[in-house]
């Protein structure tokens, strides 16, 4: 009988090496971050009495907040229609066989790529300063991360999608456009409204810490009861956006349900 | 003046010389490939898989890329188009596909309006909600020819495989075409569905006059249907006779 083979083989030294660097990255990054196991439990204190004044939250400023999370409501929907919108021409663009060129395709890839590395608060940031402290600001952030979002899934679907149908356009002489709207955009369609309704939910979710720096949305009504230690006004809050984004997510399912 | 001269007496609706197409610069396709199509003429194209026939048929619109040869079709030298023209001349010839290749979210009207689209600028052949009423009619009338007119609104993902080639042909038939290219329009059927298919098929053709290519592998059809048999083997035609002068076993015979 021949020799039954160990139960693991012995890692290779390069392999062994390269474990050895990720512990040690892990650990260093650990005290990189001043983790410490004794601060966290000296934490739990603060944290228990923060819970305890959370609840009963505050109904004192509901009409306020009530506003706000419309508002928050008002930015995700505005944004992603714009987003979605904008990521359509630009995911044609971004999609090898249909667009006009290879330089077009790069450079489309590469826009789409910007949008979507960099994070929606950066971009509240940069549209703060451009057109001002308010909702306006946070919806254009919510556009662009959207574009980022839904050219990349947009342009994959459109890759997908079935080329015979786009054959037989073409053999038949239709142009450029007539293809893409009539034979590539309907195949690509249940993934395109997919990526739309997933896109509202993600932006639902991003429009309310845009209030953070300033972007409209309820994130300015947290941050203030946080720094003023008001945790019960807080809580209601949270509670708020839970129920919105819950809200959007069933609403968002339905539609799925219904169109695809 | 173009290397293909038509004559007089037996003016051609597509006629080639010397065709020639490699895959990937290599694979030898289609080698010195000649061939002459009569006005109205049905000609039957033959072969083993990979024989060259679909890439022939791919090639005369240019829907694949010829590396040598000549073809004139419908008085056009189909290599020197530029793109607009090429678009006008694919609009006079009907493809009807293997698989039919509709677009299967769109309901079967929209499907046969597509044949319109070379024809209409902007979006009024897309969808039918948004087309004029002449277009539609006339789609509408395309669809009762291959007796679909039921199923006008019915998504295209929901017919069977019967049902969908006949929906092609409407589409192709929306193209008013004058010449006619089938890539084994019925191989993917099962027999009675693909005999039904067939023969709806060359009775349109038949009443309009139209000339015919088509491949296939059912020798019954290629000797029932066409006027002429051409057979390719290795990419280069072997046969080229009037369908009355063969039968099915000397046809078998060129698979061996």
């Amino acid at each position: 009988m021949s020799e039954v083979p160990s139960r693991f083989e012995r890692p290779s030294p390069l392999a062994f090496a390269l474990c050895a660097g990720a512990a040690a990255l892990l650990i260093a990054s650990l005290q990189g971050i001043g983790f410490t196991a004794s601060g966290f439990v000296a934490g739990l204190p603060n944290m228990a009495r923060m819970l305890g004044e959370m609840f009963p939250p505050s109904v004192e400023r509901t009409g306020p907040v009530a506003k706000a999370l419309l508002e928050t409501f008002q930015m995700a929907l505005v944004g992603t229609v714009a987003g979605v919108l904008a990521s359509l021409p630009l995911a044609v663009l971004a999609t090898r066989h249909l667009a006009p060129n290879a330089a077009v395709y790069h450079a489309a890839r590469a826009l789409i790529a910007l949008f979507r590395t960099v994070p929606d608060l950066v971009w509240a940031l940069f549209f703060v300063v451009a057109v001002g402290l308010g909702p306006f600001a946070g919806t254009l952030a919510i556009t662009v991360d959207i574009i980022g979002f839904c050219g990349r899934f947009f342009a994959e679907a459109m890759e997908e999608a079935d080329r015979g149908p786009q054959e037989a356009l073409n053999a038949l002489g239709a142009g450029r456009t007539a293809v893409i709207a009539a034979a590539v955009i309907p195949a690509a369609m249940p993934s395109l409204i997919n990526a739309s309704l997933f896109s509202l939910e993600k932006a639902t979710r991003s429009s309310v810490v845009l209030g953070l720096v300033g972007a409209g949305g309820i994130g300015i009504e947290l941050q203030v009861s946080m720094d003023l230690f008001r945790y019960a006004e807080a809580s209601a809050i949270i509670i708020a956006v839970f129920l919105l984004v819950v809200v959007v997510e069933h609403c968002s399912a339905w539609l799925r349900r219904r169109l695809i | 003046m173009s290397a293909i001269e038509l004559t007089a007496a037996a003016p051609a609706d597509l006629e080639i010389r010397g065709l020639a197409k490699r895959f990937g610069g290599k694979v030898e396709v289609l080698s010195e490939v000649s061939l002459a199509v009569g006005k109205g003429e049905a000609v039957a194209l033959i072969g083993a898989n990979g024989a060259g026939k679909s890439t022939l048929l791919r090639s005369c619109l240019r829907l694949v890329e010829p590396d040598a040869g000549e073809i004139r079709m419908l008085g056009e030298d189909v290599r020197a188009l530029k793109p607009a023209a090429l678009r006008r001349l694919r609009a006079r010839v009907g493809f009807v596909f293997q698989r039919h290749n509709l677009v299967p979210r769109l309901p079967v009207l929209s499907n046969v309006l597509h044949g319109a689209l070379a024809r209409s600028p902007g979006p009024r052949a897309w969808f039918h909600e948004i087309a004029p009423r002449a277009l539609r009619e006339e789609a509408m009338s395309c669809l009762e020819r291959v007796g679909l007119g039921a199923l006008a609104t019915r998504r295209a993902d929901q017919l069977s495989g019967g049902q969908s080639q006949r929906v092609a042909i409407a589409r192709a038939l929306m193209q008013r075409p004058e010449v006619m290219f089938a890539d084994e329009p019925v191989a993917s059927l099962d027999p009675a569905a693909g005999e039904e298919v067939m023969g709806c098929f060359l009775e349109l053709i038949r009443r309009e006059r139209l000339t015919l290519v088509f491949t296939t592998h059912d020798l019954r059809h290629a000797l029932d249907y066409a006027d002429r048999v051409v057979g390719l083997r290795g990419g280069r035609v072997t046969i080229d006779a009037p369908a009355a002068a063969l039968d099915v076993p000397s046809l078998r015979s060129f698979y061996e």
